[in-house]
């Protein structure tokens, strides 16, 4: 009420700023998550490989976010165990 | 028409309760995996109750970012919020009791929010015991989901490494399932841009500059394109 956002104008510089405040956080914090797990060896680097196909064809497969976060974790764990 | 009812906001919360859950209980695993403890964990679900910047709390305060920066961080984050309460009065009329909204209005996140428009737009009248039903079932859903996931996170899977690494990786599948979700032609620019000044600055000066330096360079390209 205090900020009288009914007078924010539509497509305004501070309306798309908000907008993409969002977008660009969940880019950061998935960036940021993976970033250590990023190392020249592939024996390592396959869990992160494997997850996140897995949470790609989840995703496209059944667009939800909780059965697509889901099996990148199962898969990912998976591949840590066959690895050992 | 008759107003609908606490139990009637309680059912309806029942979507988003079982969307929560998960979300929530990935939050208590990367908390407790962060080194915070499962109280400190649970009181962060209690008091900010806002998913995507519950863990970029957990990122900010884990690399040591400044408590200010971090809190002005989130609030420029979560000012969306500030826009709910007038959409969903707008929408509820005139005539509308807000006398409880100092209560109700804490439980106003996205998906509550999406749910009682929704409900108001397809003729419901507003109530505020309606608003309590639907907000406390998704709260409750969030807090318990974080405190489940804080005692799979704090050690009582150590002999399981794999699905440790499991509930570890939770966490980026999350995000990357978000960013999935969100991403249009519209976003991809302020996406990309974010993703790789993340990268960048993390490399070349720290955690926390990444991702600050990300998510304030995505901003300003959302504002630079028309």
């Amino acid at each position: 009420m205090l900020l009288r956002t009914d007078r924010m104008a539509a497509g305004g510089w501070l309306e798309r700023f908000l907008s993409a405040t969002g977008p660009a956080a969940i880019a950061t914090l998935f960036i940021a998550s993976i970033l250590p797990a990023v190392v020249p060896d592939l024996a390592r680097l396959m869990p992160l490989i494997t997850g996140t196909l897995a949470v790609l064809g989840g995703y496209f497969a059944t667009r939800s976010v909780a059965l697509a976060t889901l099996a990148g974790a199962i898969v990912h764990g998976a591949t840590v165990w066959m690895i050992g | 028409m008759i107003r609908a009812r606490f139990r009637d906001g309680f059912a309806a919360s029942l979507p988003i309760v079982m969307g929560y859950f998960p979300i929530a209980f990935s939050f208590g695993v990367a908390a407790t995996q962060a080194g915070f403890t499962g109280t400190e964990a649970f009181v962060l679900s209690l008091i900010i109750y806002a998913g995507a910047s519950q863990f970029l709390a957990l990122a900010l305060l884990t690399s040591g970012a400044p408590l200010l920066v971090s809190a002005l961080t989130l609030i420029a984050m979560n000012l969306r919020h500030v826009l709910y309460g007038p959409a969903l009065m707008r929408e509820a009329g005139a005539d509308a009791s807000t006398r409880h909204a100092w209560a109700w209005a804490f439980g106003l996140t996205d998906e509550v929010f999406g749910q009682a428009l929704g409900a108001l737009t397809r003729g419901q009248k507003f109530s505020e015991p309606y608003m309590f039903g639907l907000g406390i079932g998704a709260y409750a859903s969030w807090l318990s989901g974080t405190a489940v996931g804080t005692v799979a996170g704090g050690g009582a899977l150590a002999g399981w490494p794999a699905i440790s690494a499991g509930l570890g990786f939770m966490l980026p599948a999350l995000f990357l399932t978000l960013l999935l979700s969100i991403l249009s032609r519209r976003q991809l620019p302020v996406i990309a841009i974010a993703g790789a000044v993340t990268v960048a600055a993390t490399l070349a000066i720290s955690g926390t500059s990444g991702i600050l330096l990300g998510m304030l360079a995505g901003a300003i390209t959302g504002v630079l394109r028309r």
